[in-house]
């Protein structure tokens, strides 16, 4: 196609307004030939990286579905950039480092990042403008310090919005979180707070469930979003939360069926209701939930054998697993022995993304993207170039591990010596480290488990004890009687979490519905991460 | 001036080097430009298209004579013979000889179809632009647009340091 450039006259430049003609019917999802264009010349370079140029372009695409041009994931893959390119060009963002930041969501031009645990200081989230690279920090919910398992997800609340330009615009992120008071004791109980990027304020609680897991862990899946308002989220163990905004009811159910393995994965249903897909060896279970009675029906078999490559399937003991759901363009990701593939689930067409994988989720990137002027965005964007991988990714982890020994030593040492508070603080710290990195049942975490569990019968042991002295001593500290106030006194009084955990408890047989549920350890079920690590 | 010919309701267009083309006006509104022209009552004389030569304006009308919906009484009998994909796919095989043109024809083409704005033509007069920018590397794409490369040699660097995938 490229015809020999140097041995004909070449006709005159276009003029300007018909550069942009041109740059405006580049593929929409191809955004690296958009960006190559931009390095041709200056003039290129800002007709394209204006606003308006953006939204002439994504109104020239407006018929087109928003592409999907890649996934974010945590693995520990380092042959894997952190966002990872599905386009056919080669294309990169420059999304967070993975040594600092836990990817968690993606929606409508943002990313949302949690911080991995440090020795000190509160975690934040970081929302990523994918277009501009702009990141907003916000630090967590001021709630409690003593909560282990959360995730998180990140959309447009604007009514009418298309969500194809909406990027600058106000946000919510809608935090989940576990209170986890002791390994034996049920029922658990989990919440959900939501920011608003308007006020720049976290809501107190707005949903509450009691759920007879001790705790859901969220390591293994991203949020989904139905509609407007309704968004899904999923524990390693495949109980799955469902968080009306319009209403703020925070509500449970549970997948088609138990099982120990990590299994299903959230998808929209070709009803556009909530359903899950669930992968063998060689085929796809897509299950929809009626909405009428609740039930789980199975609306469809994706039989493989003829689009995966033989190699996919040629371990017939292994099951297929689905790592990610793209929303809008109904695209699983599957992960075989051959690699990762994406399979469009109205075509069932089928697409090698890539040789290397992860065993844990990733998170689709389904958004526009359009050059920007980054002299314009100077002062937001983060002055370090993000990813590097290689060794100092490696010394970074190797730090976390390090650090979390250190932490584990204190803790038992401070068991020994009786200082059970600061033992559970430690020792709770330290799981936080360790399950950032490695999963909930990574051989590493078993001992862990043990001594946090052993840490806080001791202190339940010891509160009841110092709430007979307090109560004698000093009667004003007992002041609050919601939940919220308890904890933000456990916070202002850094006394990690002693006070808020009876109060919590209150708080439920108050409000919280208990849901009958088969008794099981929520994180030992979280099999796909563990054989990660 | 606009006449009539066997119910055909006809329009004149002049380009600037003085040449007249007599074209229907279902032809001629092809051109959305045109089109606001006539509906707006601005099309009793002659129209004068400025910026296009008359060798474009004729290669222009040739297309707007091949892509006019033949629907209604002119061209029925060609439409009624003819399953619509087939008429589609002559209508692509069509375009790709109409547009094995040079690159200086090529480049007015674009300028006369976003003029005139006759949407389906500049799509295909931009499609080889297009696909030069996707599959071809900086130095080809800047080559084969005449685009004069202005970045000091040090924003060259940077830009090709802080984008190293894009220079593959």
């Amino acid at each position: 196609m490229a015809e020999p450039p140097r041995h004909r006259t070449s006709p005159p430049a276009l003029p300007h307004e018909l550069v942009e003609e041109i740059l405006l019917r580049l593929p929409h999802d191809d955004p690296a030939c958009l960006l190559r264009a931009s390095f041709a010349c200056k003039a290129w370079g800002r007709a394209v990286s204006q606003p308006d140029f953006r939204g002439r372009f994504i109104k020239e695409h407006q018929h087109r579905p928003l592409p999907l041009i890649g996934f974010l994931h945590n693995w520990e893959d380092e042959r894997v950039p952190r966002f990872f390119s599905t386009i056919a060009s080669p294309f990169s963002l420059p999304a967070p480092d993975r040594a600092s930041w836990l990817a968690l969501d993606c929606r409508h031009g943002r990313a949302l990042f949690l911080s991995e645990s440090e020795g000190s200081g509160a975690q934040q989230l970081l929302v990523w403008d994918l277009n501009t690279g702009v990141q907003r920090r916000i630090p967590v919910p001021p709630l409690h310090s003593s909560y282990v398992y959360r995730t998180a997800a990140v959309l447009c609340p604007a009514d009418g919005c298309d969500h194809r330009d909406c990027n600058g615009g106000p946000f919510r992120v809608v935090f989940v979180f576990t209170m986890v008071r002791c390994v034996l004791m049920w029922p658990g109980v989990t919440s959900v707070c939501v920011y608003s990027s308007e006020t720049g304020t976290w809501s107190g609680e707005l949903g509450k469930i009691s759920h007879q897991f001790h705790a859901l862990t969220f390591t293994c899946h991203s949020s989904l979003l139905l509609g407007r308002s309704l968004l899904y989220f999923m524990s390693d163990g495949g109980f799955i939360l469902e968080y009306d905004l319009a209403s703020n009811v925070l509500t449970g159910f549970e997948t088609p069926y138990n099982s120990n393995k990590q299994i299903f994965n959230l998808m929209v249903a070709e009803d556009g209701g909530i359903g899950v897909s669930e992968g063998f060896s060689s085929h796809l279970k897509l299950w929809s939930r009626e909405e009428s009675d609740a039930q789980w029906v199975l609306s469809r078999v994706i039989h493989l054998q003829n689009s995966l490559p033989p190699a996919a399937l040629v371990d017939a003991e292994a099951e297929l697993m689905v790592l990610g759901f793209a929303e809008g363009v109904n695209v699983i990701f599957v992960n075989t022995v051959a690699g990762l593939f994406t399979i469009e689930l109205q075509s069932e067409r089928v697409k090698k993304v890539c040789d290397d994988h992860g065993f844990c989720n990733l998170i689709p990137v389904v958004s526009f993207y359009t050059p920007v002027d980054r002299l314009e965005y100077q002062d937001l964007l983060p002055s370090i170039p993000s990813e590097n991988v290689g060794d100092e990714e490696g010394g970074e982890e190797e730090k976390t591990v390090d650090e979390a020994q250190q932490l584990l030593d204190k803790g038992s040492n401070t068991i020994k010596e009786g200082g059970f508070v600061d033992a559970v603080e430690r020792v709770s710290h330290d799981l936080n480290a360790r399950v950032g990195g490695h999963g909930e049942v990574a051989p590493g975490c078993a001992s862990t488990f043990d001594k946090y569990e052993c840490a806080y019968i001791a202190q339940e042991v010891n509160d009841s004890l110092d709430d007979v002295s307090r109560s004698v001593s000093n009667e004003e500290s007992v002041k609050g009687t919601s939940s919220k106030d308890d904890a933000e006194d456990s916070k202002t009084s850094g006394s990690n979490g002693e006070d808020a955990a009876p109060s919590s408890e209150k708080g439920d047989s108050q409000e919280g519905t208990v849901l009958s549920l088969s008794l099981s350890l929520d994180q030992q079920c979280c099999q796909g991460c563990t054989t990660a690590w | 001036m606009a006449t009539r010919e066997a119910g055909k309701k006809m329009i004149m267009l002049k380009s600037p080097d003085g040449m007249e083309f007599e074209v229907e006006e279902a032809v001629a509104m092809e051109s959305q430009t045109i089109r606001k022209m006539i509906e707006d009552d601005c099309a009793d004389t002659a129209i004068l298209i400025p910026n296009i030569n008359s060798k474009i304006l004729s290669r222009v009308i040739e297309y707007c004579n091949k892509h006019v919906p033949t629907t209604g009484a002119t061209g029925a009998a060609a439409s009624d013979t003819v399953a619509p994909a087939a008429l589609a796919e002559d209508l692509k095989i069509w375009d790709a000889e109409f547009i094995k043109v040079n690159r200086a024809t090529r480049f007015n083409l674009i300028q006369a179809a976003s003029y005139l704005n006759i949407k389906g033509l500049l799509d295909l007069t931009s499609q080889t632009t297009i696909d030069t920018i996707s599959d071809n590397s900086l130095e080809e794409i800047r080559s084969f647009l005449s685009t004069k490369n202005d970045y000091l040699p040090e924003e060259e660097q940077t830009i090709r340091r802080e984008n190293q995938w894009a220079f593959q």
